[in-house]
Parts: structure tokens; sequence; C-alpha cells
């Protein structure tokens, strides 16, 4: 009983450390998805004007989109007719932590979501750079801290099981 | 009432739920609805004004018990005409209407940002006129009655705003593509405003025959060359012709052979001669016959037909 116990305190102490660890990496994937679709819409906007509907829309298909798991809810809740700040800021609310964003990310995305297609098309397009850069950086700097953190939290996972086995048997 | 309910769809939600409320033979006649902001929402029917009252009740006279719109349901009404997306619907704005889903047209007053080469934006926009679209599924019934194969040769609809002759115009490309004139004819359609087809994401909301082309949004000159280069029609339908451009265009269709339906706009028989572009459009021969319509009272209902003889006998 005594063994099984301690095993099952080791698995849990390097699963928290490997699920630490893999979070921060799936952060980093998911805010690269972010800057994919920031540059999508740009695209989308420059040459064919398209609507806000047609680019969320166009989004949720598109396979390197599906990490961001607002995006679905936010189209349904558009295409019911609410206005696009609202299915937006909405979606984001329900899905953005389960996208691992952190308060931050959603409230940069929030504020983005009540600029998005309030203007002419140059300055959508300026609005779509400034968050692009902005993005970018939270990018590369959670790659950075996903690099440094994952070691850590990984390490300290396996000497946490490694403590407990100690102190246990 | 399904095009009523569809146009007043993209209205905000306390002024759709007023509207929501008239009975159905009243909406039917409604074919505007104007939103003007901290004023009273007026409905126009054919050519008279009324307002609703806060329960709903449809009056002529105008209290302090009358449905007001404030500059907030003009944003929210703005934000879904354009499917929340003013980008897309920049040029159209500048232009002063958006066509929305189901033919419905929003005209929009505000402030003019200008440059030298024209407007470059609406700002503080504070009035909205809500233009119903409705289809009359055989109104151009007379025109064959009356003008029978010559309608072949080149027809130009006239009368004052809300005259019914993009309704007459749309029921003339329906006809003449579905073979009700004898022929499935090859009609394009040069929808400048998007008001004939109504396209919404590329897909004519109106019927308009299986055997017509919509060149959607194109500037009517350049759709018209268009048209003749790439698809062999044998009619050419367009709405508010008049500018030179409009004139030497259609010069261009009909050395090959096109004949053209098109509308202008003119209240009286005076009002079109006095309009020099509409003498030079006349001059091409590109129209055997001009339809003048009656007011917005009896939209669609010819007025007088004139031959393009009767017509240059009195010039």
């Amino acid at each position: 009983m005594k063994t099984v116990g301690t095993v099952l305190v080791m698995s849990a102490c390097m699963l928290a450390g490997f699920f630490f660890a893999s979070a921060g990496e799936l952060r980093v994937r998911n805010l690269r998805a972010l800057c994919l679709l920031l540059s999508a819409m740009r695209r989308e906007m420059m040459y064919r004007q398209s609507s806000l509907a047609e680019l969320i829309k166009g989004a949720c298909e598109r396979e390197e989109m599906k990490k961001l798991a607002f995006l679905p809810v936010c189209c349904e809740l558009f295409e019911s007719g609410e206005p696009f700040a609202y299915a937006w800021r909405t979606s984001l609310e329900q899905k953005g932590r389960l996208c691992l964003l952190n308060g931050e990310d959603i409230g940069l995305l929030c504020a983005f979501g009540d600029a998005l297609g309030t203007t002419d098309c140059e300055g959508q397009l300026s609005l779509i750079d400034d968050y692009s850069e902005i993005f970018s950086l939270r990018s590369v700097q959670a790659r950075e801290s996903a690099g440094k953190y994952g070691k850590l939290c990984r390490s300290l996972g396996l000497l946490a099981a490694a403590g407990a086995a100690i102190i246990l048997i | 009432m399904k095009a009523f309910a569809q146009a007043v769809g993209f209205l905000p939600e306390n002024i759709r739920a007023v509207l929501m409320c008239l009975p159905e033979q009243t909406a039917q006649r409604i074919s505007e609805v104007r939103l003007r902001a901290n004023q009273p929402v007026v409905l126009v029917t054919g050519a008279s004004s009324s307002f609703i009252t806060i329960s709903g009740r449809f009056t002529r006279i105008y209290s302090d018990n009358v449905m007001r719109a404030s500059p907030e349901d003009i944003a929210c009404a703005l934000g879904a005409f354009c499917g929340y997306s003013v980008h897309s619907c920049q040029q159209s704005i500048n232009r002063g209407f958006i066509t929305l889903a189901g033919g419905h047209r929003a005209g929009l007053c505000g402030t003019a940002v200008s440059s030298r080469d024209g407007i470059l934006s609406l700002k503080d926009i504070s009035c909205l006129n809500l233009r119903i679209a409705r289809q009359f599924i055989g109104c151009s019934k007379p025109v064959f009655e009356a003008l029978g194969a010559r309608v072949l040769c080149g027809v130009l609809l006239c009368g004052s705003p809300s005259s019914g002759k993009t309704t007459l115009l749309r029921d003339l490309v329906r006809a003449l593509s579905s073979g009700e004139a004898g022929e499935y004819y090859k009609v394009c359609v040069v929808d400048e405003r998007s008001e004939i087809a109504a396209c919404s994401a590329g897909v004519a909301q109106m019927q308009l025959g299986p055997n017509t082309d919509v060149l959607n949004a194109y500037p009517k000159s350049e759709g018209i060359l268009s048209a003749l280069r790439s698809m062999s029609p044998q009619l050419i339908v367009c709405d508010e012709v008049g500018s030179m451009d409009d004139v030497q265009a259609i010069m261009s269709g009909l050395d090959s052979g096109v004949s053209f339906i098109a509308a202008a706009h003119a209240g009286s028989e005076e009002e079109l001669r006095s309009r020099t572009q509409i003498r030079r459009l006349m001059d091409t021969r590109a129209f055997s016959s001009i339809i003048m319509l009656e007011s917005a009272a009896c939209p669609t209902r010819i007025k007088r037909i004139y031959t393009y003889e009767e017509w240059s006998g009195k010039t």
C-alpha cells in the first residue's frame, strides 16, 4: 500500500512538472497561431476587403488556427446576430484561458476586437500591424520563458518526485 | 411582411421590437424607415410620412409619445448595416449608401471629410434611411403589353425618386431572361449600386431569371464595356445612367449590336429634356422608347410612353 502511494505521489509530482512545462510550449504555439490569424486578416483585408464575418469564418476553417478555441464561439455568436465586439469579447472570456492565453493577452485581444471593423481599410491595416507587433513580441517572450521555465518545471517535477520518494520510503 | 422583417432586422433591438408590433397590412405599405439622431423614427408609406408611438401604434400625428432614435441607435444600426466591417463598405459609405442583404438599401447622412480627390470618409453619421426592397413579380407586364417586341430595341425608364424605376427594371430583366418575351434572352445587368440584383456575398438576392449575368458594383461604363467584351449579351441593363462615360459606353454597345434598358432620374418630361446628358443619350438612338413613370404614390405605374420619333419630333 505504501509503495503504491509513493508511486502515485511521485507520478503526480512528475506529471505536474511536465504539465507546466508543456503549458508554456502550448502557449507559444497558440500565440504563433494568433500571429498567423492577424497576418491572414491583414492579407484578406488588403486584397479582398473581406468583412469580419468572412474573416472569422475563413479563420475557423484553417487547420493551423484550430488551436484558437475561441474562434468558433465568436463565429457562432456573430452569425447569430450579435455585434462583433460582443461576440469576440464573449468568446475570449469563455475560451481564452483554454487557449492558454493569460489575462493580459485576453485584455489586449478584447481591445483589438473593439477596434476591429470600425475604420477604413488603412486604419484596419495599421491596427493589425500594431497588434501583430505586440503579439510577435509576446510570442518571442513566451518562447524564451517556455525554454527557461520548461526545463525548470520538468527538473522541479523530477526533484519533487525524488524528494517525495525519499520522504515516503 | 418578410421583406419588412428582414429590413428592420438590421435596426437596434429597441426600435426593431416596436416596429415588429405593427399590423401586417401597415408593415407591407412601409417603403422607408428613417432614423435621425434625437428625432422621431419616421415611416414612409407612398408619398406620406408617419410616426410610430412607443407602444407600437402607427400614427400620422407628431407628439411627445412617438418613438425617437438616439445617437447610439444610429451607431448600432450603422454597425449592423455594414456587418461591423466599415473597411469593407468604405467606398459605399463615401457614396452615401450601403446595400444590405435582401436588396434593402441604407442611405447615410453625416459630415463629409473631403480632399481634392473627393469625399475621403463620412463621419458623425446622424441620419439613416432604410429603404425596403420588394420585388413585384409581373409588374413589367404593362410594358410588354404596350411595347411588345420594341422592348428589345432599347427602353429608357424615367421617373422621380421612389417611382419604381429599379423595381420595374428588375422585373423586365426577370421577364426577358426567363422567356416571358418569347425567348430566353441573354441579359447582363451592370449593377453599380447593387440595387437591381441586390447581390450579397456574390449571390443575387432578387429573381432575375435563368439567363442573367450580374456585374456587381462595377462602375457603369466599365461594367458595360466588360460585359461587351466577355459575356456577349443580347441586352444590357443598368440603373441611373446619365454621365458622359455612360453615354460613350452605351455607344460602344450599340456598335456591337447590343440593346439597352436603363433608368434615369427625371420627375417630368421637361426635366428629362433639360438634362444635357439625357439628350445626348437619346441622340445615340440607344432607346426606341421612353417610359415616364407616375410619382412615388403609385410606384411602377406608367404615366406615358414616348417613342423615339415622338421624342425627337418635339425637340
